[in-house]
């Protein structure tokens, strides 16, 4: 046995090896399925009120990009209404609903691309209500809750002669600060405790813990 | 003792290949590896998935329904189910109805008949009114199966719910001929249905 053990001992060695290999080898529905189907943890964490840099790798056609950025969460407040651009105010009146203005300060490189952006406020129960532009018969201005309302900055989409345009519903770059107030839209007697910023199809994010009035 | 070791050996190996085999025949990875998980009820039980609570209210038919746009009709059946969904955890704004008949048949819906999920918000109760098109005489033993993604349960949870027709059910059922409103899914109620308090009024602002 023990001469057995000493002619097979690199070959013994390699199984446990060629075991993970293989087991590894066909693990990639374990990304596609869930690792970056799902988000699992957060890659930038700041209390209300402090700043924190977020930044996320993608590729595109122009080739590898980074949405990356520096914000903060100044204030969050309960509203009943929600007044748009021309001074039309709509109140809020179904009981199932309440409604949550999130007011974010933000930096960024005018290159940087951050269209797509996905803000959400989370319950400690991973509850995770997610900024829609339409809600409860409510159009809001805000299209990405992360940028300013009218400039996006570069589009991964409106790409000419490889290079990223500047988009929104004005011509022109986007500022290199700005602040925004989306509304967020979450089940009546929810208790927020965290604004999050993502992409689609991140694994990770960034999480603000916030302190309600 | 050498012939020994290796005959028992050889029979271990043996019985290795014949377990394995045996392992793949009782759980046959082409069937197995992507069955679905299935979340049972019947009609008013609130079956949880991992991403929505699902309870059906009421099981009714018609040959007409109406939504805002216009009136839809049927030589068959239209089947029209009141579900109450709580979306879990995140919003929800895909979700596969479908209804198997007692052969195994699927009937899916589509916008035609006026339904729309919508986004749905978590923990608050969406109001869905969803309606099948089926021939006349195969409403006995339907089934609603729900998943979360389109023509695809794979590895998913789906909520499976009997409806309960019975052949006097089924009977009754395929009589009914008056318009049944259909609007997009809310956190508001459906307008109510034929025979219901203030069904007259529905449709009272749209003549």
């Amino acid at each position: 046995v023990r001469a057995w053990l000493r002619r097979n001992r690199w070959g013994l060695v390699g199984l446990p090896v060629a075991a993970a290999l293989m087991i590894g080898a066909n693990g990639q529905r374990l990304g596609g399925f869930w690792w970056h189907d799902e988000q699992h943890y957060a890659s930038a964490k700041a209390d209300q009120g402090e700043w924190l840099s977020y930044s996320d790798d993608f590729e595109d056609t122009v080739g590898h990009g980074e949405h990356k950025l520096r914000f903060r969460v100044t204030e969050i407040e309960k509203v009943d209404s929600y007044t748009d651009e021309f001074g039309h105010t709509t109140t809020i009146t179904n009981p199932s609903y309440e409604a949550w203005r999130v007011h974010i300060e933000a930096k960024a490189d005018p290159d940087s691309v951050l269209i797509d952006c996905r803000l959400a406020l989370t319950e400690d129960d991973g509850t995770r209500y997610t900024f829609a532009q339409d809600a409860d018969n409510i159009r809001q201005d805000v299209l990405y809750p992360c940028l300013p309302v009218d400039r996006w900055g570069p589009s991964s989409v409106d790409v000419r002669d490889g290079v990223r345009q500047p988009s929104g519903l004005e011509d022109g770059p986007r500022p290199a600060t700005w602040s925004i107030e989306p509304l967020i839209f979450v089940a009546t007697g929810a208790k927020i405790t965290g604004v999050r910023l993502w992409w689609e199809r991140s694994p990770h994010y960034a999480q603000v813990s916030v302190r309600p009035e | 003792m050498r012939w020994l070791v290796r005959g028992g050996l050889a029979v271990a190996l043996i019985g290795a290949l014949a377990l394995g085999r045996w392992i793949d025949q009782a759980w046959p990875t082409d069937r197995m590896a992507v069955a679905s998980y299935e979340r049972t009820g019947g009609v008013g039980d609130r079956v949880a998935t991992r991403w929505a609570d699902l309870r059906v209210e009421g099981v009714t038919a018609s040959t007409r329904l109406a939504n805002t746009q216009a009136v839809v009709s049927t030589s068959g059946v239209w089947l029209v189910l009141d579900v109450t969904l709580w979306a879990q955890k995140q919003d929800l704004s895909v979700v596969e109805w479908r209804v198997v008949d007692a052969e195994g048949r699927t009937f899916v819906t589509d916008a035609r008949t006026g339904y729309s999920l919508g986004t749905a918000t978590p923990k608050v109760p969406w109001h869905v009114r969803v309606a099948f098109e089926l021939p006349t005489g195969d409403l006995v033993g339907t089934t609603l199966r729900v998943s979360p993604r389109a023509l695809d349960e794979r590895r998913e949870d789906v909520a499976v719910i009997d409806l309960g027709v019975d052949d006097d059910h089924a009977a009754e059922l395929e009589t009914l001929t008056d318009l049944v409103p259909i609007r997009a899914s809310s956190s508001l109620e459906q307008p109510p249905l034929p025979g219901e308090p203030g069904y007259d009024d529905v449709f009272k602002d749209e003549s």
